[in-house]
Parts: C-alpha cells; sequence; structure tokens
C-alpha cells in the first residue's frame, strides 16, 4: 500500500512538473510577443556592466533613475556648461538604454538639446530613438515636429506646437519657458504677462514658476503694460 | 489542517519576537521613505522615482526579511536542536514544513503589507495616483515572486547540511531565477548542445523569476499587463510551490537526524 501511494505521488509529481514547464515556456514565450528585442539580454545590447547587473536583478528602472539624477546634475553643474554640455547626448543615451520605454527623457532631453543647447540635430536622433522603441507614443513624433519647425525656424508652426504640447499634462517644463520667451518677441506684453500669470498658477516645476515671476516683475518693471490692472488683480 | 496552522502561527510569533527581523522592517519602511528624498533630485519625474525606488525596496525587502527569517528557523532548528522537541510531537513532518513555509510567508506578507502603506502615502504625497492598478499589480507579482522563492528556500534546506551553504544557494536561485530567460535567449543562435541543454536545465528547474517581475515594466507600452499572461504566471508559481514543497516533503520524510 506504501509502495502503490508513493508511486502515484512520484507521477502526480512528475506530471506537475511537466504541466509547470509548459506554463513557464508558454509565459516566456507571451513576455518574448509582448516585450520588444531589447528586453533581452543579447551579445550586442548593454555596454556596462551596470546595465547587465540592473537587468539581472530587474532593476532596470532604478538605473535609469540614477542616470537620469546624474544628467540634470550634469546639466546643472556650472562646470558642465563651460564644454556647451557635450556629454548631454551620451547621458540621454545612456538612461534610454538602461530603461527604453523612460518616454519622458526623451522629450525633456530633446527639448533641452533642441531649445536651449540648439543642437538640433542631437534632439532630433534621440526623438528618433525614442520613436524606434515605443512606436505607439504618438506624442514623441509631435516633438520631433515642433524641433524640426525650430531649427527651419519657422517660428510660427513651432509656436502651434508648442501651444497643443502645454495641453498635455506630462509636458517638460522647458516647453513652458520656451512659448513664454516666443511670446515675448512676438504678442503684446500684456498677452504675455497673462501667460506667465497662468504658468506661474499651474507650473509643476518649481524652476519654472521662479523663472514666470522673475518675467513677470520684468515685464510690470518696463511699464509696457496697457491695461497692468488686470494683470495684478489675477495675480 | 489544525496542526499546520498552529506551526505556521509559532513560525509567525517567533519571527517577530526577533529583534533582527524588527529592525529589518523599520530599515524597510525608511529605504521607502528614502525616495522622497531621492525623488527631490528628480526633477519632474518625481512620482515615477518613487514608484521605482518603492517598488525596489519592497522586493528586496521582502527578499531580505525571508533570507532572514528563514535563517533564524535553520539556525534554531539545526544548532539548537528544537527540530528535535517538534519531531517527537504528534504532527507529520510534512505538516510541520508546510507550516513553515505558511508562517515564512505571512511573515514577509506583513512586511510587504507595511512597506506597501508606505510607498502608497509616498505616492500620494508626490500628486501621483496611490491605487494605480500596474503598481499594484506589480506589488502583488512580487510577493508571488517571493512566494515561489520561499518554497524554493524550503526545498533548499532540507539538502544543505549548513546555514551557510543554504543563504548561499539561495541567492545563487534569486541571482538565475532573474537571468534564465536572458540565458536562453544569449543561447539561442549558440552552436554547442551542451550549453544549450546546461541552460535549458536551469531554465526548467530554477524558478523563473523573470516572469514576476512586472516592476521594470510600469511604463511599457506593451500588453505585459494583459490578464492572459497575469493568469499563466499565476498559475505556474502555484505549480511550482505545490512541486517544490512536495518534494521538500518526500526529502523531508526520508531524511534521518
Amino acid at each position: 500500500m506504501v509502495i502503490l501511494k508513493r508511486t502515484a505521488l512520484y507521477f502526480a509529481l512528475n506530471a506537475a512538473f511537466a504541466i509547470m514547464c509548459v506554463m513557464n515556456f508558454l509565459a516566456t514565450n507571451d513576455l518574448k510577443t509582448i516585450q520588444p528585442a531589447w528586453y533581452f539580454l543579447s551579445r550586442h545590447s548593454y555596454g556596462n556592466f551596470g546595465q547587465i547587473a540592473a537587468v539581472s536583478f530587474g532593476y532596470r528602472p532604478l538605473l535609469a533613475d540614477v542616470d537620469y539624477i546624474s544628467m540634470l546634475q550634469y546639466y546643472g553643474d556650472p562646470a558642465g556648461a563651460q564644454d556647451g554640455h557635450k556629454r548631454m547626448l551620451g547621458c540621454l543615451n545612456a538612461i534610454t538604454d538602461a530603461e527604453p520605454d523612460f518616454t519622458f527623457a526623451y522629450t525633456y532631453g530633446a527639448a533641452i538639446l533642441a531649445f536651449n543647447l540648439k543642437r538640433y540635430d542631437e534632439a532630433i536622433s534621440i526623438i528618433q530613438k525614442g520613436i524606434s522603441f515605443n512606436p505607439s507614443f504618438w506624442k514623441l513624433r509631435f516633438y520631433l515636429g515642433a524641433i524640426i519647425y525650430s531649427k527651419k525656424g519657422d517660428t510660427l508652426k513651432l509656436t502651434g506646437l508648442l501651444e497643443e504640447a502645454l495641453k498635455f499634462s506630462d509636458h517638460p517644463a522647458v516647453i513652458e519657458r520656451m512659448l513664454g520667451n516666443i511670446y515675448e518677441i512676438s504678442r503684446t506684453p500684456d498677452e504675455t504677462a497673462q501667460y506667465w500669470v497662468m504658468i506661474f498658477r499651474t507650473t509643476k516645476d518649481a524652476e519654472t514658476r521662479k523663472y514666470s515671476s522673475e518675467r513677470l516683475k520684468s515685464i510690470i518693471a518696463s511699464g509696457r503694460l496697457k491695461y497692468p490692472s488686470i494683470i495684478l488683480k489675477s495675480l | 489542517m489544525n496542526r499546520i496552522l498552529a506551526v505556521a502561527e509559532y513560525i509567525f510569533k517567533q519571527s517577530f519576537r526577533n529583534r533582527i527581523l524588527n529592525v529589518l522592517i523599520i530599515f524597510a519602511v525608511f529605504a521607502a521613505m528614502f525616495s522622497l528624498a531621492i525623488s527631490e533630485l528628480a526633477q519632474e519625474a518625481e512620482v515615477k522615482m518613487v514608484m521605482d525606488f518603492g517598488l525596489f525596496a519592497i522586493e528586496i525587502f521582502a527578499f531580505l526579511t525571508l533570507v532572514l527569517s528563514m535563517t533564524i528557523q535553520i539556525f534554531e532548528e539545526t544548532e539548537l536542536k528544537t527540530l528535535m522537541v517538534i519531531m517527537v510531537k504528534p504532527i507529520k513532518r510534512s505538516e510541520y514544513l508546510i507550516g513553515k513555509y505558511l508562517g515564512v510567508i505571512t511573515t514577509v506578507l506583513m512586511n510587504l503589507l507595511v512597506m506597501t502603506a508606505v510607498v502608497m502615502l509616498v505616492v500620494k504625497l508626490k500628486g501621483g495616483d496611490p491605487w494605480d492598478i500596474k503598481m499594484l499589480t506589480s506589488i502583488l507579482y512580487s510577493y508571488m515572486g517571493i512566494c515561489v522563492l520561499a518554497a524554493t528556500a524550503i526545498l533548499l534546506s532540507t539538502v544543505s547540511t549548513t546555514v551557510p551553504s543554504w543563504v548561499i544557494y539561495l541567492f545563487f536561485v534569486y541571482a538565475l531565477g532573474h537571468l534564465t530567460v536572458h540565458l536562453k535567449n544569449l543561447v539561442k543562435d549558440s552552436a554547442g548542445a551542451a550549453l544549450k541543454t546546461i541552460v535549458d536545465f536551469i531554465y526548467y528547474v530554477v524558478p523563473n523569476l523573470e516572469l514576476f517581475n512586472l516592476k521594470d515594466k510600469l511604463n511599457s507600452t506593451g500588453g505585459i499587463f494583459e490578464p492572459k499572461y497575469l493568469l499563466l504566471v499565476f498559475g505556474y508559481g502555484i505549480l511550482y510551490i505545490v512541486v517544490s514543497l512536495a518534494a521538500a516533503c518526500f526529502i523531508f520524510d526520508e531524511k534521518e537526524f
């Protein structure tokens, strides 16, 4: 009886193990179908040990976050400004190699490269990389358009696209500053001041809030406002 | 069933009686809160960073809780000979092992729930959605992965002779479990049949923890959070636990003390 029980248990265990192997195989196949090719380690991907270690333990986004903070520190460092932030594209590539679907890194990085550093080709290359990894994330194509118009100097079309970009809740704050700077040239001081008031109230970025406040003070101090009471009331 | 639950309750209480484990839980909560400090550096990506760091802390501390609580159990069983006292009581060896497993995963669950609450609070403070379904699903599957690892740990505890060797095996399984999918992909085009066989063996025997790893796909535009995939992985997890525990019970029954 004991032998019979043990044999039955042995066969049941083997059957369960076989089913488990099939499920493992099917789930892995699903993973391969769902995830893009970059997800899996290959001989050609992941150039450094940090990335391999992050993939091995499933902490890829954490590595991208650390790279993102490093990029911000490099961009904010005056020493980086001396060489014109030459390593900016490298920093962005490191972030997006670690986590290719970190879409904000593409839009933020491309906006800085194009609108602040005026390195349009690098901005276009990082946006195109984003599109290749995230083809369904349509906002990247939108930003690509804005960068191309900016490169061509077509301010009218660029303004239209930036105004549309402001409607996305996840737009980078650099877009808000860029649009404000364009308004300062192309619109009346009253319209520009109203824009800065709106940005001061709605922006999620502390630096942009400070910047909009400074711009408002500057416009008010210049005495160019036709209806200063309206602006002061709305503050 | 009552005997299994009694063992589980004993293991659970024993784990919390131990001061080291409590310190670990405090550290875990601090780690989740530390993500607030990290996010201050992350201009405009605060919520993402809080979530990433929180999910990382949850999984790593859940794993450390598992290692620590099981190390305490194994040390007490082998070095302090408490196992002998339990063996003379009217309880089957398999009941003891299953009870031990339930006790350990309940301990991990308590730690995980505390950490999840802290992470949700931090996400809320940063203006994110604390009830984000993707985040909560990835925490659930992290726990599922730890449950699978706990079953492997129980199996390893029945074959390893010392506590250090058991800890080394478990860390090895944890790393290899995340790598199996990638290893299989790497040797796909390899000509070496022997290498492919070794990788296949590892792939089917070691728990495939990468399947449970949803936390690095939170921003993925693919359909990783679809019910079909989630059900398949859940089924795989349950079967792995059943097979591992059954094998552990079988070995433990045959073991002579």
